[in-house]
């Protein structure tokens, strides 16, 4: 269902280009928003029904590959949604409320999901969500 | 592979001529106090210039080997015609972009200036892999960031990456979880974050976060005595 908020429980994936994650390693710009986007362009792991993490993975690469041009460099990171947010409403100055809801592009990337509400002070925000990564991929072996 | 050159072009009431070779041209770049027609070759990570203080046809290459004075007489090469609509394939932006670099990476004041010109030109490349369309790294960024680190000359090298608009963005890591992210914004505006440990509560972590410019962000944050630990 579009608009649907995600289950704090469950997690979104991250791509995060070489130019955000210099050698590897994933930096607070990943986060940033371009100045003409509203929200954050992530993908919702489990509404994908794969049976490990393994797969979500596999079938991101393959969503990401479709629609993307995706650098060899690049990574993905994996968070939880609920430590995402709560973790962002405790450390944030203005307990800042992010949210993230499914925005299905249809055939495409039917998991795709925005993370709302990151304006103002993006920079602080962007590093609290760094430190909640619990996983960090390679797109190519 | 691009070929640029001065030929009988007027440095500062000099007259210079010669070619160099690379896949990318530097132009009007000042070093030791003289200006310089250069090529730049990101493969193979060298330039070759020919300066308004060569005598003749002489040429120079630049090796990351090479010492404090930067170079050595390497190699005489060919003269070759270059027409201007070839010189007017170079991309403006694109050539100024990798100006800056390469002034970064000649600079005799910056710390850390050979990781940081090739941590840039991979960012540059990285981010025109992504959208070819695209110059690269934010140009107004870029000029900050290096009018900053000119600056700064005593600073720990800093994790470089770029925004998803291309403009610079630094992080330093410290003990006990410290940090200090600077985002250059085209301009001369920066936006920074800082978390340290609190001062009477080292288990609580203070953060603050602000928008200054590039001049006087280290000002702005001596509160927070940043500069105690991101500086060598």
């Amino acid at each position: 269902m579009r608009g649907q908020k995600l289950p704090d429980q469950d997690h979104i994936s991250c791509l995060c280009p070489p130019q955000t994650a210099p050698n590897g390693i994933i930096t607070a710009a990943a986060f940033l928003l371009k100045l003409e986007e509203e929200g954050l362009s992530v993908n919702w792991l489990e509404v994908l029904n794969c049976s490990c993490r393994e797969d979500e993975i596999r079938e991101i690469k393959q969503t990401y590959s479709k629609k993307l041009k995706v650098s060899k460099n690049s990574r993905i990171a994996v968070l939880n949604v609920g430590i995402m947010c709560n973790t962002v409403f405790e450390q944030s100055s203005d307990n800042r409320r992010i949210v993230v809801h499914h925005q299905p592009e249809p055939t495409i990337d039917p998991s795709h999901s925005e993370v709302f509400n990151l304006r103002e002070d993006n920079e602080l925000i962007a590093e609290v969500i760094l430190r909640t990564i619990l996983e960090n991929h390679p797109v190519s072996e | 592979m691009y070929q640029t050159q001065s030929n009988n072009e007027e440095f500062e009431g000099k007259l210079i001529e010669g070619i160099i070779y690379g896949n990318r041209a530097l132009n009007y770049v000042v070093l030791q106090g003289s200006r310089a027609c250069g090529a730049w070759n990101e493969g193979n990570p060298s330039c070759e210039w020919v300066s308004s203080n060569a005598a003749n046809k002489v040429d120079y290459q630049i090796t990351p080997a090479a010492n404090e004075q930067f170079y050595g007489i390497r190699k005489r090469t060919p003269f070759t015609e270059m027409t201007p609509s070839q010189l007017g394939l170079i991309n403006v932006e694109d050539e100024k972009i990798q100006n800056l670099i390469f002034q970064i990476r000649m600079s005799s004041v910056i710390s850390y200036r050979e990781r940081i010109a090739t941590n840039l030109l991979a960012l540059n490349d990285y981010a025109k892999e992504e959208s070819p369309e695209s110059a690269g790294i934010s140009l107004g960024s870029l000029q900050s960031f290096y009018d900053f680190i000119q600056m700064h000359n005593n600073l720990k090298c800093p994790i470089i990456s770029l925004t998803p608009d291309n403009n610079i963005y630094l992080s330093w890591r410290g003990e006990k979880n410290r940090l200090f992210s600077i985002h250059f914004l085209p301009g001369e505006e920066v936006r920074f974050v800082v978390f340290k440990p609190n001062d009477m509560h080292p288990e609580k972590e203070d953060r603050f976060s602000g928008r200054t410019t590039y001049d006087t962000l280290k000002e702005a944050v001596t509160q927070y005595l940043v500069w105690d630990w991101i500086s060598e």
